[in-house]
């Protein structure tokens, strides 16, 4: 009796034990690997269900049983909370899908906030996998051939082609890109736009010095330090120069602002002829009234924020920017940003803020748009200049959803992309992402899937299950 | 011999080391969810274990045949709790400003006032 007495007692003790020393393993995550399993219904602390409301149906069974939830509109997103998110490098999602009729679908990490931009990458390409093209799959690069030209993909990066037969999806294509006949001058240009926030651009350079200046506001309209950093990168992506302008003192958000406009100069010499790329890193505070500079290509990349012109011109002038790109989307989020955008021969009304209007061009070259006023952002997968003559395009054609491969008109497709596998009736695809490179918020990452043309195509991207691996190195 | 041990019977022995143990661990459970934030929380709710403190004294005072006063380990068990009350609250409270101290020093005092009102 004693003998059992004490066997409960320590069943008793033990059991608290037990607890703490498994709970304290799923803290330190010895094995270096966290692995969440979640089906699309199920309460997690780790994965939240997916949200608006207003873009996803409510989770249901299909005829297997199995619970399904539907992305029935652009953007759904979802929200992770890693229990020690500065422990882990690299979070693997394995995102388990059906996708019947949209071209490109892409999972998306945060990566910055104002605006928010996300670092995509491909769940599935139906452009690619149904492509009828010749096919080689090496290393996570996909390689399609109109003609069987290429044995790998070794031989194709040996002896590659010219860059206007390559297309190019979610990874780079290193021929070097240059400008026959391209002459240096001293003429100043100069961009009299309020460009508001982070932004980049690429320019080209040849026997000059690249140099810009920056004349800017900080109009102190959040809390916080308002630094300005611009660093210029070379066809390595390596940073090459780099020019910093501190706060100006006032971190409050009283939106009290310093007369005139604050200037920054960026300079560097000797520079090998190529594309180098330069990014304006700052807050929304901060406003780019002017930019002058004597390189005759600039072409800013794929988000442009024309910033309202309060306190510093009234009535606001907008801007007027060129595009190649066949799709922009744009938005206010103020009253006052409301207007009547001219595109070519169409016109686009934004109409109230807060919402996302689509302009569509079906012909090919340069579009002229007219923004009367200013305070709107501007997204596509392309590039903007502020006069003809600066707009060149630096990067290979890419392959996005609203092309398909033959309207590209080039032979080859390079993409870095891996087909999802078959699991049942289900397609599972795979995407990492480095931790690093994501926004973190409250102990909080954001995730969102991209499905360009959903609602055009009145298309349904069904959700079964989103299994994380969280992995430390 | 200057100290005798009290021999429980066997349903009293587990009943109380039940109710020691669940104390216990609901106190160093919910002390580590504090310390890091989800430790516990994220997998279940720190308060199975004052459940299982309220049954197994609940039925621990059923079967207890013969109850000793121990005043002295109370008044401890007050002060130590009380102390440990206002290092938490001095922790949580640092934007009460000139309200911390009294705030701190109230929640020192409540497990000994607590005690002295049960006992009286």
């Amino acid at each position: 009796m004693t003998f059992l007495t004490r066997l409960i007692q320590l069943l008793l003790v033990a059991i608290p034990i037990a607890v703490m020393g498994w709970l304290l393993n799923l803290w330190f995550v010895p094995s270096g690997v966290f692995l969440v399993e979640h089906e699309v219904g199920d309460s997690s602390p780790f994965i939240d269900e997916l949200k608006p409301e207003t873009r996803v149906s409510d989770v249901y069974k299909n005829e297997q049983g199995e619970p399904v939830q539907a992305i029935t509109e652009d953007p759904a997103f979802f929200f992770l909370h890693p229990h020690r998110e500065e422990f882990f490098d690299e979070v693997v999602f394995e995102v388990w899908f059906k996708n019947e009729s949209m071209p490109i679908v892409e999972l998306g990490g945060l990566a910055r906030v104002n605006p928010e931009t996300f670092t995509l990458y491909p769940l599935h390409n139906r452009l690619i996998d149904e492509s009828s093209w010749n096919r080689i799959d090496e290393d996570g690069l996909v390689l399609l051939q109109r003609e069987d030209t290429y044995d790998s993909l070794a031989d194709f990066f040996a002896d590659p082609p010219s860059r206007d037969e390559v297309a190019v999806y979610r990874t780079s294509f290193d021929v070097p890109y240059r400008i026959e006949g391209y002459q240096p001058t001293a003429a100043v240009q100069i961009i009299d736009v309020s460009l508001r926030g982070h932004h980049e651009f690429k320019t080209y350079i040849r026997d000059e010095t690249l140099s810009f200046t920056f004349r800017y506001m900080d109009m102190n309209r959040d809390e916080g330090e308002d630094v300005v950093q611009v660093t210029v990168f070379n066809e390595r992506n390596q940073p090459v120069a780099e020019a910093r302008a501190s706060d100006d003192g006032n971190t409050s958000d009283d939106a009290v602002v310093d007369q005139g406009l604050k200037e920054l100069k960026l300079a560097a010499y000797s520079l090998p002829e190529g594309v180098y790329k330069v990014v304006m890193n700052t807050t929304r505070d901060v406003f780019f009234r002017e930019i002058q500079t004597p390189q005759q290509k600039v072409v800013f990349l794929n988000t442009l924020f024309v910033g309202d012109e309060v306190g510093y011109r009234e009535p606001s002038e907008g801007a007027t920017l060129y595009t190649q790109s066949k799709r922009l989307r744009l938005q206010t989020r103020h009253a006052e940003g409301v207007q009547t955008i001219t595109a070519g021969n169409q016109t686009l009304n934004i109409a109230q803020p807060y919402e996302w209007y689509t302009l569509t061009f079906a012909d090919e070259g340069l579009e002229r748009v007219v923004l009367p006023t200013g305070d709107v952002e501007i997204v596509t997968d392309g590039k903007f200049a502020f006069s003809p003559s600066q707009y060149f395009n630096p990067d290979p054609v890419s392959l996005n959803a609203y092309t398909t491969i033959e309207q590209l008109g080039v032979d080859y497709v390079l993409a870095r992309y891996e087909s999802p596998r078959k699991q049942g009736d289900w397609l599972v695809a795979t995407v990492s992402f480095v931790a690093w490179d994501l926004y973190e918020e409250d102990e909080t990452w954001k995730f969102s899937f991209s499905t360009p043309l959903i609602e055009e195509l009145g298309a349904k991207l069904l959700i079964h299950r989103i299994d994380t691996r969280f992995n430390h190195y | 011999m200057i100290w005798k041990r009290r021999t429980l019977k066997p349903l009293e022995a587990i009943l109380r080391t039940g109710f020691l143990v669940s104390l216990t661990s609901y106190v160093v459970f919910w002390l580590a969810d504090v310390v890091q934030p989800g430790l516990v929380s994220r997998y279940f709710s720190v308060h199975i274990f004052l459940l299982a403190a309220v049954v197994f004294g609940v039925l621990w005072s059923m079967v207890l045949e013969e109850y000793e006063q121990r005043p002295l380990v109370h008044v401890l068990l007050s002060v130590t709790f009380g102390v440990l009350l206002a290092v938490l609250t001095w922790g949580f409270a640092d934007d009460m400003d000139v309200y911390r101290v009294p705030f701190a020093l109230l929640t020192a005092a409540t497990p000994t006032i607590l005690y002295a009102l049960i006992r009286h």
